[in-house]
């Protein structure tokens, strides 16, 4: 029998570590076999965008962040999952958001990590304000993040989609 | 006394990040919610009940339309969200 997954999600104003992130996973899963680490980065789309404000609800926020790692934990076997939202002022090549994951399989770390990942585009509790050249834009999940995540939930098990 | 609050584009459209309400009994209809609201912020109902406003309730979700709200909880109208 696996454990129960050791989830872990925090939304900070500050930068993270990746390496030290890391740790922590790796201190917290026993018997894992394969990690996969994903970083969002605030996208320079040529140069239009000067910066991102991401904006949360303290409490609510952490609460959308864990209950998409549990249901992907629900889903495959996976270790342990230590993802960080960050919210406040971001510029061009500034991280995000960081999702770690780790199982005894490669596959599940995969799969657990994309599925995280499309969930967290459509359904975590973050607003994100585009400023383009003095434009400001509120910007809402996209068309193709909704059927990301549809797609997941059309698919059963592992191996989907 | 129940606690109302707006975020991301719904705060800028109604100029207000939080609002209270008194409320000293059990039984609040969401439909009661709004128009208290709007009695609080003229055209604010328009807002609230755009398509893709949601309202949460203790920092829960909740889609039914005859959800009593009580003393006490804390109230949210969430535009859209992303993340990632």
């Amino acid at each position: 029998m696996t454990p129960p997954a050791v989830l872990s999600v925090a939304v900070q104003k500050e930068d993270f570590s990746i390496e030290e992130a890391l740790r922590r996973l790796r201190k917290a899963a026993h018997g894992a076999g394969a990690e996969v680490a994903f970083v969002g980065l605030v996208r320079d789309q040529a140069g239009s965008v000067a910066s991102l404000t991401l904006e949360h609800y303290p409490g609510m926020s952490e609460r959308s962040m864990l209950a998409v790692c549990k249901r992907a934990a629900e889903r495959w076997p996976l270790l342990a999952v230590e993802a960080i939202h960050r919210v406040g002022s971001l510029g061009p090549g500034d991280q995000i958001v960081l999702v770690l994951v780790s199982s005894a399989h490669r596959h599940a770390a995969f799969e657990g990590a994309q599925y995280i990942m499309d969930a967290f585009k459509s359904e975590v509790v973050f607003w994100k304000l585009e400023d383009r050249a003095g434009e400001k834009v509120w910007i809402e999940a996209a068309p193709s993040d909704h059927r990301a995540l549809a797609a997941w939930e059309g698919a059963s098990g592992e191996g989907a989609p | 006394m129940l606690e109302v609050r707006f975020f991301a584009r719904l705060r800028e459209a109604l100029g207000r990040e939080r609002v209270r309400l008194p409320l000293e009994t059990p039984g609040l209809t969401v439909e009661g919610l709004l128009s208290a609201l709007e009695a609080e912020i003229p055209g604010s109902r328009g807002q609230l009940t755009a398509p893709g406003i949601r309202l949460a309730v203790n920092q829960t979700f909740v889609e039914d339309e005859n959800f009593a709200l009580n003393p006490g909880d804390e109230v949210a109208f969430l535009p859209p969200v992303t993340g990632g």
